[in-house]
């Protein structure tokens, strides 16, 4: 059992409880006395198990507590590299090569420790991701440091090796957080080796943005072989690069490899935008992917409006473009409702 | 536990490759230059202990040698450049994605040099720092009566390292 299924263990017992006591007041369903209590009992055991062995929110307002931790170690994370950058800005110059070589291979390796410390001294992790961020800011000022004191030539490698150290607190820790970070920058390291082992200029990868297509569809497949909480990072990251790939390639023609003229490749751009988009939120409505459905439907929103923009805006008055933009929204509430009303009937 | 060896390892691996890679250019073959106030200026701050970079300033105008104005217009898209180099000044002659290329065109090792693209800016030690700050960046109106050299070695792997700087007056 993982800490996210523990917590849904948790949630089940306390909305049983508070629906069983709607159903005594209401007179529908009580318990004798003795049977209550056992239930109580056999409940709060397993409640005190859930919470000793996996540290989980046992009211909604722990819950409440947690989102903020979270956010607190994710903002506490930022600002401890955003000090160690501005530390190196600070002192750095008047620091001997050596200490500086130093300073900068410690700095990952001590952060390194400081995760192995917390993840052993606490279940919800929230200080090993604190300290895995600064690790991994650490580890990117060290190798880019290192690149400017000796004039390194810049090559995606160094995105190679921080892809690979973030996936590894990621798989070693289970957090997401790393995970989507190393997933984003293996997403972005495959177009610049492309770039780089075929002799262009590597860091005007984004010039062609199709090439992000590949690796989005490779963490697509993957998410069927990982862990719950795992799938849902790797479905976002899937969905976010293939869309949003194909929604500056239907702006933007120019960033085409296909043998096509610009209009051609932003036609083909469009129409694969609405069609993946949406057969992606259908998908991810009945598989009951919150997170898909979310990221999809925004990209088809997005492709929506860019094209409405680009289709309608100068050849018609700016109210009557956002009315447009009203009906149709209307319209897609009337097809959601459509859905649910089937998804209802089906169940 | 593996994951977290494997880190440490990535982080000594890739650290020691970055040093091994500046070794390497540094060490045996090596071109040195000497250029001018024109050619360099310098980035940094005299008010806290920040680092200081040189940025060396080619021309990409000179054109004897170059191969016309549609060649040129291309220049920054290569990766490597050869330039000619009258002693103070260093000239864009040519461009090229082939290093090999650009060494076979350009044999005269002492009046040519190849960089990769143009130049990274070039850390300034700690040992120069305060000389290197002495020089006042030029204003409009302000001609520079200092003459300042600055020797910078090309390595083996065509990164650039700063070994000196001198002024007189």
């Amino acid at each position: 059992m993982q800490q996210s299924d523990a917590q849904r263990a948790a949630a089940q017992i306390l909305s049983f409880r508070a629906e069983l006591t709607e159903l005594e007041r209401d007179g529908v369903l009580v318990l004798p006395p003795d049977e209550r209590a056992h239930l109580d009992a056999y409940h709060d055991a397993r409640l005190k198990t859930l919470s000793r062995d996996f540290d989980i929110d046992a009211s909604a307002v722990e819950g409440r507590l947690s989102i903020g931790m979270k956010i607190a170690s994710a903002l506490g994370g930022l600002a401890l590299c955003l000090a160690l950058g501005n530390f190196v800005q600070r002192y750095w110059g008047e620091l001997s090569t050596a200490v500086q070589v130093l300073l900068l291979v410690s700095a990952p390796l001590l952060s390194l420790f400081a995760c192995e410390f917390a993840a052993r001294r606490e279940k919800t992790l929230y200080f090993t991701s604190l300290f895995c961020l600064v690790a991994l800011g650490a580890f990117v000022v060290d190798l880019y440091v290192l690149g400017e004191i000796f004039s390194l030539t810049p090559t995606p490698s160094a995105f190679t090796v921080w892809a690979a150290f973030a996936l590894l607190l990621a798989y070693r820790y289970r957090l997401r957080l790393m995970l989507l970070l190393g997933l984003l920058l293996c997403v972005a390291v495959v177009p610049m080796w492309f770039y780089y082992l075929g002799g262009f200029e590597w860091t005007w990868t984004y010039r062609r943005v199709e090439l992000v297509i590949i690796p989005g569809v490779i963490c697509g497949v993957l998410s069927f072989r990982q862990l719950k909480d795992f799938a849902a990072v790797f479905r976002a990251v899937a969905v976010a690069t293939i869309l949003s790939a194909l929604l500056v390639l239907s702006e933007w023609g120019y960033g085409t490899f296909l043998p096509i003229s610009k209009v051609s490749a932003e036609s083909i751009a469009t129409l694969l935008g609405f069609a993946v988009s949406a057969w992606m939120t259908t998908v991810a409505i009945r598989r009951d992917w919150t997170e898909t459905t979310i990221l999809s439907s925004l990209c088809f929103g997005g492709f929506l409006l860019f094209k409405m923009y680009d289709w309608l805006w100068d050849t018609m008055p700016a109210f009557l473009f956002f009315a447009i933009i009203g009906v149709l929204s209307l319209g897609l509430l009337w097809l959601f409702r459509r859905m649910r009303i089937q998804l209802k009937e089906t169940a | 536990m593996r994951s977290l060896f494997a880190a440490v390892a990535l982080v000594i691996a890739a650290s020691g490759a970055a040093l091994l890679s500046a070794w390497w250019n540094r060490t045996g073959e090596y071109r040195e230059v000497q250029l001018a106030n024109k050619d360099v200026w310098v980035r940094g701050s005299t008010r806290d202990r920040s680092a200081v970079f040189l940025y060396v300033n080619f021309p990409y105008a000179l054109e004897p040698m170059a191969d016309g104005p549609s060649e040129h217009r291309r220049l920054p898209r290569m990766m490597y450049s050869a330039f000619a180099f009258d002693g103070v000044r260093l000239l864009l002659v040519n461009a090229s994605r082939s290093r090999e290329e650009l060494e076979q065109r350009y044999t005269d090792r002492r009046r040519y040099l190849i960089v990769r693209r143009g130049v990274q800016p070039i850390a300034v030690p700690a040992h120069l720092r305060q000389i290197a700050l002495e020089r006042e960046p030029p204003g409009p109106d302000r001609i520079e009566k200092t003459r300042w050299k600055y020797r910078i070695r090309f390595g083996r792997n065509l990164e650039p390292w700063l070994v000196g700087i001198e002024k007189s007056q």
